[in-house]
């Protein structure tokens, strides 16, 4: 029955949540394939730990911090195991939203981009996800202090690259 | 969030929202249930679906046993040729899914520069992702038995000396102050010993291996990627051996590290894609802690300097940065002989700055 009771759990989970920890996958790998695959895996990882599972009510937790995991680990090791070089985010821009947003908006995400690892995370979790301190401290496995400093300093590096624009 | 947010954080919502607004990913639950099915496999699961009913008593026997056999030839693929990162659904992850341990493990291979480049005679350290291995001890050893350098560098655990070897490995586990590594297979030997020849280098274009490297390539991985320092006993089926590939061993085996290149660079990869400055970090243990770079795009020789790292046995990281234009370049890292100036320990990376 446990079998069972995953299956229809993680098929619940897909339909709710697939395309946004895909499309938060991508903003930390900036590859769209490598994000369906990062998402994928998680999913397969929470279906064989569901019957572990202390709380089925943080499975979307479980999921986010799997995906964050896979991600770290795809960016450290995405050269030796891949050599194909990263693809641009999987849908180009439609030149109505190219004229709208322009240039700005690119130099932002890139900027975000070429933060610390750890900033960026704490960033994209926060003003993407939408995550409290709480939980994104918890996704991380790290302290709610060091999300605020994470964030702060993030915040403070983009301000300065790209912040005098705005 | 309690914090007031400005507007800059407004428009940082709204742009990262707007980056990946467009995106539809693919349908992924069929790769889900693919992955998941073997669970459904298992005699426990027959259980759940009301085993027998009507359909004869032989079935649970035969599902049973149906789901054995395919959970023994899932392992047995999985040891042969454990899965380097999760990629998708593939048919031996799809049999084994129940019985092994799916975790992606962080393993650190060491491979032995060969060939005409200073990288030869020595040890070197590559990174590497393994999947369905049963522990990060296991996947160690099957990233070793799996790794193919891309990069001229050799892997004599992968087949790169004397052809490819037939070993699977049964166990990887902490006993008493040792790590006990136990194959299945002729691990005392390398295939087709008698055609390799160790100890030639005319300068030109021999290959150089000294077989006393290939035991510390496994004791290296193994400690590397445990994070300890434990000697390593190797075992064929339970007893000891005293050759490994070739070499012969003192049991357990320690750690060597007169086997280590002098330098080596653990950032960046071969082939890595690089934006802004180009990052080199790696470990040194040199004459004078000298450790010197230089980048060329095509023969020419664009930049070039040297840094500081560890010297007279102290092992120490060095880091440099260098500014380059996008473009695809060759780095290099070394220790330059004290003797003629020579280039020793050559790290050769192909980068692309972007």
């Amino acid at each position: 029955m446990a079998t069972r009771g995953a299956d229809e759990a993680v098929s619940r989970l897909y339909a709710e949540h697939w395309a946004g920890l895909v499309r938060l996958a991508t903003l930390l790998l900036r590859d769209q394939g490598r994000a369906e695959e990062v998402v994928q895996d998680a999913f397969v990882a929470l279906h064989r730990r569901w019957s572990g599972l202390q709380e089925p009510v943080k499975a979307v937790a479980y999921l986010r911090r799997s995906v964050v995991n896979g991600c770290r680990s795809t960016i450290r090791h995405r050269v030796v195991v891949d050599r194909q070089p990263a693809e641009r985010p999987g849908v180009a821009p439609s030149a109505e939203a190219s004229v709208l947003v322009g240039e700005q908006r690119s130099e932002l995400v890139e900027a975000l981009r070429r933060l610390p690892r750890r900033q960026r995370e704490v960033l994209v979790l926060r003003y993407f996800s939408d995550l409290s301190e709480a939980d994104i401290a918890a996704t991380l496995g790290i302290s709610r202090g060091a999300v605020k400093s994470h964030s702060a300093r993030g915040i403070a590096a983009l301000k300065k690259t790209w912040g005098a624009r705005a | 969030m309690s914090e007031r947010e400005t507007a800059f954080e407004d428009r940082l919502r709204a742009e990262l929202r707007a980056e990946v607004r467009g995106i539809r990913p693919r349908d992924g639950l069929a790769g889900i249930q693919t992955r998941t099915a073997a669970r459904r496999r298992r005699p426990g699961w027959a259980q759940d679906r009301g085993q027998g009913g009507g359909r004869g008593w032989w079935m649970p026997l035969l599902s049973g046993v149906a789901a054995m056999a395919l959970i023994v030839v899932g392992a047995a693929l999985v040891r042969q040729a454990p899965q380097v990162q999760v990629s998708g659904p593939g048919p031996d992850e799809d049999v084994a899914a129940a019985e092994v341990d799916t975790t992606a493990h962080d393993v650190t291979v060491w491979v032995v520069g060969a060939g005409r480049t200073g990288a030869a005679g020595a040890l070197y350290p590559r990174q590497t992702v393994i999947a369905n291995s049963a522990s990060t001890g296991m996947a160690a050893v099957e990233g070793l038995l799996a790794y193919d350098p891309s990069d001229g560098l050799v892997n004599a655990w992968n087949g790169d000396v004397g052809g490819r070897l037939r070993l699977e490995v049964n166990s990887v586990e902490r006993v008493d102050r040792v790590v006990r590594v136990d194959f299945s297979g002729p691990v005392q030997r390398l295939p087709g010993q008698g055609k390799v020849r160790f100890g030639i280098d005319s300068g030109t274009d021999r290959l150089r291996y000294d077989p006393r490297l290939f035991p510390q390539q496994l004791v290296r991985t193994v400690q590397s990627t445990l994070g300890v320092r434990a000697p390593v006993l190797v075992t064929r089926d339970g007893e000891p051996v005293d050759r490994i590939l070739s070499a012969a061993v003192d049991q357990p085996i320690e750690a060597d590290d007169s086997a280590v290149a002098g330098v080596y660079v653990t950032y960046p990869d071969d082939g890595a894609r690089v934006e802004g400055p180009l990052r080199v970090s790696g470990e040194s243990n040199t004459f004078e802690a000298n450790v010197v770079w230089r980048v060329r795009q095509g023969s020419e020789v664009v930049r070039s300097g040297s840094t500081m790292g560890g010297s007279y046995g102290d092992w120490a990281p060095f880091r440099f940065r260098v500014d380059l234009s996008p473009g695809d370049y060759t780095l290099e890292v070394f220790e330059a002989s004290a003797q003629d100036g020579s280039a020793q320990y050559v790290n050769t990376r192909q980068v692309t700055v972007e």
